[in-house]
């Protein structure tokens, strides 16, 4: 039978550990063919919720379904269709790419007939190939990762479970397991990406949901996030360098909040609305200030996360 | 079960103890020195200690079971010598290698695994909990049991070769029951205790040295027999093995009921 409901249903689920709440009632889904980010700072209850989907720990109050199934009860089947790749990438250094893709092939019930096709084709896709008879411990922390990744693929999974999967990569490294992710959303895989990097959850998801201490701030698509909001976009403003003092004046005098940026004649505008934009450049040029340039930054997904944030704290 | 996924934990523990040298020494330097050195010290020993008088062995002699000693006392008394120490009164620390190489291996399967964080990788698969207790147990036991069982014929045969002494008293009845059923059962016994240790504790290190405490018996009964209090008969060798085999049991039923995916990542 085909599961044509979403793939992760998560309903109000609670986790604690002792008196900690690590979750405290949050709800989310996630599509098929979807990639959804989990958002939040060390603590906010990512991984928990990654542990909870998989059947690695019992929920303390709501629900998960996973394919339908209830992680408790089908966890075996859950992980047979899921592969992860956790905070850790969690290889045996002792062993090489080759011997330990063909642990976890057995694991994951890969029939012996198609297993030594493919590791070695998983292994030329994530650039291992040459270094497959080699121990791990001899690896990169972006080869280990890239291996972490070509393991949770050998069986094929409908769903990908990936943990901050660039938080220990220098920059380069990041970026080539950004786009292996991105590449396995073009292939229609479900993907569940729990990060801290505001910046990869921009390019990678289609939705991200923010959590802060075990509760959903907010979800929905990056982009759409900032207006839904209301969070303003940045306006830099060009001016003649010696009339920025001038230009800051006439903005005060509309009640607006800008200073002058370090390159000589630019102005930074905040919380400025992008429909309110010609009448301040209306404005300064009406007051004899001569504009050369405007540029409108619309918010990140880190302006709605620090908007967020600084909102939570000030509760 | 899924045996193949049994299968892939034990391939997977062997290979990594392989190219483990904290986890392989004591795996090659046990055995040599407990199969090896030791019959081949004590034959050399009975020989150069084969003018001993009468009065120094009749006490050894004495605590041997009725049918043994009518048999010894035909021997040279180097020979006797060598009899007792390597069938009687040193048999019980042949038991040390099993329970050393079962040890070691599950102290880095379980709680080096981790230590080294590759415990969640590995729960994050469809394994079921039982196949992957049985699939460390497994590979624990089996190298014990084989190396055990391997050095035991070596030192049989090394024995036979330097004292020139054969069957029934070298080996003897009890060293045998101890090589056939100890070994396995001390082998259990010693994984069922890193089992239950590594529980409560997170390094391989810890777990090592708290299962060391587990030679403590054996060493005791060696003490024991040396000081004349006992000398162990086939009884005794049947007697201990059954115990051996009841706490191995135990304990392991014990360290199954906590081998849960969730208690193993709460301690993770």
């Amino acid at each position: 039978m085909v599961f044509d409901g979403p793939i992760i249903q998560v309903d109000r689920l609670e986790r604690r550990f002792g008196q900690t709440v690590a979750l405290a009632g949050i709800s989310f889904q996630v599509a098929a063919g979807e990639i959804v980010g989990l958002l939040g700072h060390n603590g906010a209850g990512k991984t928990t919720t990654i542990r909870l989907v998989l059947g690695l720990l019992t929920p303390h109050g709501g629900t998960v379904r996973v394919f339908g199934l209830e992680p408790t009860v089908d966890g075996e089947q859950i992980r047979q269709r899921t592969g992860v790749v956790g905070e850790s990438p969690g290889l045996d250094e002792r062993l090489t790419a080759r011997e330990l893709l063909q642990v976890f092939a057995d694991l994951y019930d890969v029939p012996r007939v198609v297993q030594a096709q493919r590791i070695a084709a998983l292994l030329e896709q994530f650039g291992l190939a040459e270094v497959a008879e080699r121990r791990v411990a001899t690896y990169s922390a972006g080869m280990r990762q890239r291996l972490a990744l070509a393991r949770c693929l050998l069986h094929n999974p409908e769903l990908l479970l990936l943990d901050e999967p660039t938080a220990a990569l220098d920059p380069v490294a990041a970026h080539h397991v950004r786009e292996l992710i991105a590449e396995r959303r073009r292939e229609g895989r479900t993907i569940l990406l729990a990060t801290h990097n505001l910046d990869e959850a921009e390019r990678l998801c289609d939705r991200v949901v923010i959590l802060e201490r075990g509760r959903v701030l907010v979800e929905g698509p990056p982009r759409e996030l900032a207006a839904a909001l209301g969070v303003p976009a940045r306006v830099t403003i060009e001016v003649e360098p010696e009339q920025v003092n001038s230009a800051l004046d006439v903005l005060a005098r509309r009640g607006m909040r800008a200073q002058a940026k370090p390159e000589p004649g630019r102005i930074l505008v905040e919380q400025l609305a992008k429909r309110a934009v010609p009448d301040v450049v209306a404005t300064l040029v009406g007051a004899g200030i001569a504009v050369y340039g405007v540029e409108l930054r619309t918010p990140s997904l880190e302006d709605v996360y620090l908007a967020l944030h600084q909102r939570t704290e000030r509760r | 079960m899924h045996w193949q996924r049994v299968r892939a934990i034990v391939r997977k523990d062997l290979l990594a103890v392989r190219r483990s040298r904290p986890v392989l020494v004591p795996l090659i330097v046990l055995p040599l020195v407990f199969f090896l050195a030791m019959p081949v010290g004590f034959g050399l020993l009975g020989r150069f200690l084969g003018e001993v008088p009468d009065s120094e062995l009749e006490p050894l002699i004495r605590a041997l079971p009725a049918a043994d000693r009518a048999q010894l006392e035909r021997l040279e008394p180097g020979q006797q010598i060598a009899v007792v120490l390597i069938s009687y009164q040193f048999a019980p620390l042949i038991l040390l290698v099993p329970l050393a190489v079962a040890t070691a291996i599950a102290a880095d399967s379980l709680a080096g695994e981790r230590e080294r964080r590759t415990l969640e990788a590995l729960l994050v698969t469809p394994i079921r909990d039982e196949e992957l207790f049985l699939g460390k147990v497994l590979a624990a036991v089996l190298p014990a049991v084989v190396i055990g069982w391997l050095g035991s014929l070596v030192s049989a045969v090394v024995g036979i070769a330097v004292t020139g002494v054969g069957p029934p008293l070298l080996p003897s009845p009890p060293w045998m029951l101890l090589v056939g059923l100890g070994m396995p059962g001390i082998a259990l016994l010693g994984l069922g205790a890193v089992v239950l240790i590594s529980a409560r504790v997170r390094g391989f290190q810890e777990v090592m040295q708290l299962s060391g405490l587990l030679a403590m018996p054996l060493i005791g009964v060696m003490v024991a027999q040396a000081s004349g209090l006992f000398l162990i008969d086939w009884r005794l060798a049947l007697l201990g093995c059954v115990v051996v085999w009841a706490a191995a049991f135990g304990i392991l039923r014990a360290g199954r009921r906590l081998f849960q995916r969730e208690a193993l990542l709460r301690l993770g």
